[in-house]
């Protein structure tokens, strides 16, 4: 697969921050490409660059050199406006601490980037009503999130990021605030949307979550220092050997 | 006693460590506290205070109603007093006293006083003693007796340097000799300010009798344990004896008794209430304002409160340790105020009405100081309180998490912070459409003055000695004289001299009949045939800037050998010959059969002018030449000069001028028109300016209260901005989003204010004038300025939400 079908397109992608007089490359040239319907994920120790890394791809912030092409448009230098049309439209988040908004409910916070797309009432509604039925989440559309647990809320956000059909779903440590067996159901929630064509990107330094991913970047000072298959990939290949042996 | 002083301890170095909170707080506080200090001390000095008289509550005036007139407060004749002294059985005793100008001269510069003839009955009657040698004798009440004079403090310490011989030294008051029998104390004034002396009124068994000169003023002491109202009975039921015993002179008059103090301050007591009440407003405002900064504090304490709740602190505990900061707080706060009104004092001691202006002083006595720490109590409770009670409230499981769980203040805590801000523009919109109405209202005032371009007027009062000018012919000399010298001065345009100048006496009638009306037919119409009688010089008019709107103007040639003219104003036309002609019409002042009276031709019409007080209804007024007209009592003595550059500039030349023509006549009231008008709405003016002060007040503190409550709502909500921005928010949604909170807010107290101020400028009905206090521009101008500068204050915090960086937001706990 050529670099030029991919979703995203990192080429030499470089992230200075000058704090006084010190200055941190976070990022030290990243080449790095993710095909639409891959699920990948960002693995490293704290510090590695992990989270400037999926800011970048975010749009939440620009690189200080490099190229950056998000389905076959660049954007590395776009204006603030720009980018949060793209963002809107392209990219959904998941966070690891939800980031749900408190004081609207469940229904609400999913409509939230419908609302900022200017899209009508009517596809906001089907929309909204098809990203929380598919995560589990049509009963609670009422709530506010404090009346959730940390898992539903979760998913809750899943379904915000999920319901303007982006081109790429990004999850920063989906799981960092999670107990296990929630932790496990969101993963296995996003397997299924990747199952069902989404494209994942996401940041964890939980090893075993790592290994649901088709492919998994390493990262250490800035740099990618290794890239391996998944276990999602290496149980799709197991799958195709045992189909054709 | 102990934990107590740890708290105080505690409050102020808690309160030290944040200078800037601080620094608002007592900012904020003084200025709310300062203003109702200030305020107060003045509704104290004139509603409160006792006035400086014996059992002051028995004091009353007693007046005259001649509503028919247009006089409802009028002088009475001395018959009448007689008749009010000799029949009642409620009154300890009564006393009058009459107005009267002296020339002091024969010790110094010949100088103009101010005086009151009083009865001999009339400084006992008040219980004040004099400072220095005695009041005056019955038999000195006399008119063969030996003249004597009081003097006030003043003129005793200006003119004698407090010499204490004066005693028994003989001063010439127009000439005669007056031998000085003692002097007032310092501070002591009855009803006006710029008397100077005391002389006995002398009535002669003449004098006594007449029942057509209203001349007097009476005050009397009601009996112990007789309220005014039983003495008002009592005088109106004298009256109607009178009425029925000189129908004539008496008629259509009736009296009554007015408290002294409803007498000087009773035209005041609504509006410094209304001061009192927009003070109220602003110290309510900034205790909103101080209690949503406490409140914004309290989220950042929570953790403070549970570790001290968890050390085993009862929410009580708590409270009182946060109240005990509050009360330091208002404390300094209240010790700034006082310094700030201390400041204000020489500025609103011009609201003092004149007949307190001696007495009554500004100061902090024991009463406003003990109002201040009232209020400085109750201030610390109303913005201390709730937040107080807000902070205490903790979640301790929550509150000792690493992080304490999400910072900022509970849902209840906004709201609450929201309910106050909504509270603060319903508050200051209310005191802004308070003070719009009053501006309307000043400006129309003045506005109806706008021809006569008082600005340019000088005017001066040259009263003439009745001894020494006793004919016309003297008179008229003088005049014509200082008219001619003054009018070839450089820089003047025109001079002209009058009985008076318009609102410099408000007063002075006489009763008249119109030719081929009889008096039945006269009162079948129900008119009262009375109007201003102004004595003129041709120029005068013209001067003034009163234009003629029919007719003529007076020349040189209506003189003593002339046909007998007259000018008579709009208002004169239009009542008494509705639907005529009035030019061409005779009348004659008085009776019409007294012979001695000449019938006088109207030759033309003046216009209007406001002249009995700016917002009294014009009285009908008449003009005569002066050189035509032989009653000495309404003599020119206004002199009004208009000049090309500024009026006083020539205050010299004109003085030289009439020194040139009389070296010893007094000159005194010296000012330009504008300051006769300015002196008229001084009052109107300082309570206009201070509510308009208040209301600006109020305006920045709401207008503070709405940026600090966005503020606060952009720092708190700095995560979930940061949300919306990373979920493709664009800065004109996340602008339009805090300036649609705040401009709901604001949109809220709005409405309310406006249904508030609908309600409450009610009370403003006596002080407008061609204002509705339901006008409403006024009401949409100050919605929308307050909306403005309500957008205005919204726009900072909101440009701010709009630079939220989301990595940032979203990166930090």
């Amino acid at each position: 697969m050529s670099s030029s079908d991919a979703l995203i397109h990192l080429a030499e992608v470089k992230k200075v921050f000058y704090t006084d007089e010190v200055e941190t490359h976070a990022l030290s040239g990243i080449h790095l490409d993710i095909q639409k319907g891959e699920y990948v994920s960002i693995a490293g120790p704290s510090g590695c660059g992990k989270s400037t890394l999926l800011s970048i791809l975010g749009l939440l912030d620009t690189p200080s050199e490099g190229e950056y092409v998000l389905n076959e448009m660049p954007v590395e230098n776009l204006s603030l406006s720009e980018r949060a049309r793209i963002r809107n439209r392209e990219v959904g988040f998941i966070f690891q601490s939800f980031n749900l908004i408190g004081d609207l409910t469940v229904y609400e916070n999913v409509e939230l980037p419908l609302t900022y797309r200017g899209m009508n009432s009517a596809e906001r509604k089907k929309r909204v009503t098809e990203a929380l039925e598919s995560v589990g989440m049509g009963h609670r559309a009422k709530h506010l999130p404090s009346q959730l647990s940390g898992g539903q809320q979760q998913r809750v956000a899943v379904a915000r990021a999920i319901g303007g059909q982006p081109s790429i779903l990004l999850a920063d440590e989906p799981t960092g605030n999670l107990d296990s067996t929630n932790g496990e159901a969101v993963m296995e929630l996003l397997r299924d949307l990747h199952r069902g064509g989404a494209t994942i990107c996401m940041v964890t330094h939980d090893a075993r979550y790592a290994q649901h991913a088709d492919r998994i970047v390493h990262l250490f000072d800035g740099l990618i220092v290794e890239e391996e298959a998944g276990a999602n990939r290496r149980d799709v290949e197991d799958n195709g050997r045992g189909a054709n042996g | 006693m102990e934990t107590l002083l740890k708290d105080v301890r505690y409050g102020v170095s808690s309160l030290l460590k944040h200078p800037g909170f601080t620094a608002i707080a007592v900012i904020t506080l003084a200025l709310g506290i300062g203003a109702n200090t200030a305020i107060f001390s003045v509704v104290n000095a004139v509603l409160l205070r006792a006035l400086p008289f014996a059992d002051p509550d028995r004091l009353v005036m007693i007046w005259e109603d001649a509503s028919f007139a247009g006089f409802p407060r009028n002088t009475p004749a001395p018959a009448t007093f007689n008749d009010w002294k000799t029949q009642n059985q409620l009154f300890e005793d009564m006393a009058a006293t009459d107005l009267r100008s002296f020339n002091l001269t024969g010790d110094g510069e010949p100088q103009m006083v101010e005086s009151f003839g009083v009865t001999a009955n009339f400084f006992p009657l008040l219980g004040v003693k004099p400072a220095l040698g005695r009041t005056i004798l019955p038999e000195e009440d006399k008119p063969e007796a030996n003249k004597v004079v009081v003097l006030n403090y003043n003129l005793w310490q200006q003119r004698y340097g407090g010499d204490r011989n004066v005693i028994g030294r003989d001063l010439l008051l127009n000439g005669e000799k007056y031998s000085v029998i003692g002097v007032m104390p310092a501070g002591f004034q009855y009803l006006d300010s710029h008397i100077q002396l005391w002389v006995p009124i002398g009535f002669t068994a003449q004098g006594l009798a007449s029942r057509t000169r209203h001349y007097l003023k009476v005050v009397g002491r009601i009996k112990p344990g007789v309220t005014v109202a039983q003495a008002n009975a009592e005088i109106q039921t004298i009256s109607q004896r009178i009425a029925r015993d000189h129908p004539e002179e008496a008629g259509r008059l009736s009296a009554f008794a007015l408290p002294l103090r409803d007498q000087i301050a009773g035209d005041l007591r609504r509006p410094l209430l209304v001061l009192l009440v927009a003070v109220g407003f602003v110290l309510l405002i900034a205790c909103a304002n101080i209690a949503n900064l406490l409140l914004a504090r309290a989220a950042s304490r929570k953790r403070e409160m549970a570790v001290r709740a968890a050390l085993g602190a009862s929410r009580m505990r708590l409270v009182r340790q946060l109240l005990t900061e509050s009360l330091l707080l208002s404390s300094v706060g209240a010790m700034c105020g006082l310094v700030l009104a201390t400041w204000s004092f020489s500025f609103l001691q011009r609201l003092i009405p004149d007949g307190l202006a001696q007495s009554a002083k500004l100061s902090l006595d024991p009463q406003v100081l003990g109002f201040t720490l009232l209020i400085t109590f109750v201030t610390a409770i109303v913005f201390g309180l709730v937040p107080a009670f807000q902070a205490s409230r903790i979640d301790l499981n929550e509150a000792l998490k690493q992080g304490g769980g999400r910072s900022g203040l509970n849902a209840g805590g906004n709201r609450l912070r929201s309910a106050l801000v909504v509270a603060e523009v319903a508050l200051a919109l209310v005191l802004l459409v308070g003070a719009g109405l009053l501006i309307q209202t000043f400006l129309k005032l003045r506005g109806q003055y706008s021809s006569l371009r008082a600005e340019s007027v000088l005017t001066l009062r040259t009263v003439l000695p009745q001894r020494k000018y006793s004919e016309p012919r003297q008179r008229a000399n003088f005049y014509q004289q200082v008219l001619e010298r003054v009018g070839s001065l450089p820089g003047v345009v025109s001079a002209g001299y009058a009985t008076t100048v318009p609102l410099a006496v408000k007063g002075g009638t006489n009763g008249f009949s119109v030719a081929g009306r009889s008096v039945e037919q006269a009162l079948a119409g129900g008119l009262s045939y009375d109007a201003n009688h102004r004595q003129v010089s041709a120029d005068f008019l013209k001067t003034m800037g009163i234009p003629i709107q029919k007719g003529r103007g007076f020349t040189d040639a209506d003189n003593e050998g002339s046909q007998p003219v007259a000018l008579i104003n709009e208002t004169m036309a239009r009542q008494y010959w509705p639907g005529e002609e009035a030019i061409g019409k005779r009348f004659k002042l008085g009776d019409p059969g007294d012979n001695e009276v000449p019938w006088v031709t109207i030759v033309g019409v003046a216009g209007d002018v406001r002249q009995m007080g700016v917002a009294e209804p014009v009285k009908p007024e008449m003009y005569f030449p002066y050189q035509q007209a032989g009653e000495p009592f309404y003599a020119p003595r206004d002199l009004a000069v208009r000049t090309a550059g500024d009026p006083l500039s020539l205050v010299a030349a004109v003085r030289n001028e009439i020194h040139q023509v009389d070296p010893e006549q007094p000159i005194s009231n010296v000012r330009t028109m504008a300051e006769v008008l300015s002196e008229e709405t001084a009052s109107r003016s300082l309570g206009m300016t201070l509510l308009t002060i208040f209301a600006a007040l109020a305006l920045l503190l709401a207008t503070l209260g709405i940026y600090g409550v966005l503020a606060y709502f952009v720092v708190q909500h700095t995560q979930e901005l940061g949300v919306r921005l990373a979920l493709g928010a664009q800065q004109r949604d996340i602008l339009s989003l805090v300036l649609k909170k705040g401009m709901m807010l604001t949109m809220l107290g709005v409405v309310l204010g406006l249904a508030g101020a609908l309600a409450l400028t009610r009370v403003l009905d006596s002080l407008m004038f061609e204002v509705s206090t339901n006008d409403p521009v006024t009401y949409a101008g100050i919605a929308l300025l307050l909306s403005f500068v309500a957008l205005v204050a919204c726009y900072l915090p909101a440009r701010r939400a709009t630079r939220v960086d989301p990595l940032v937001a979203l990166t930090s706990e």
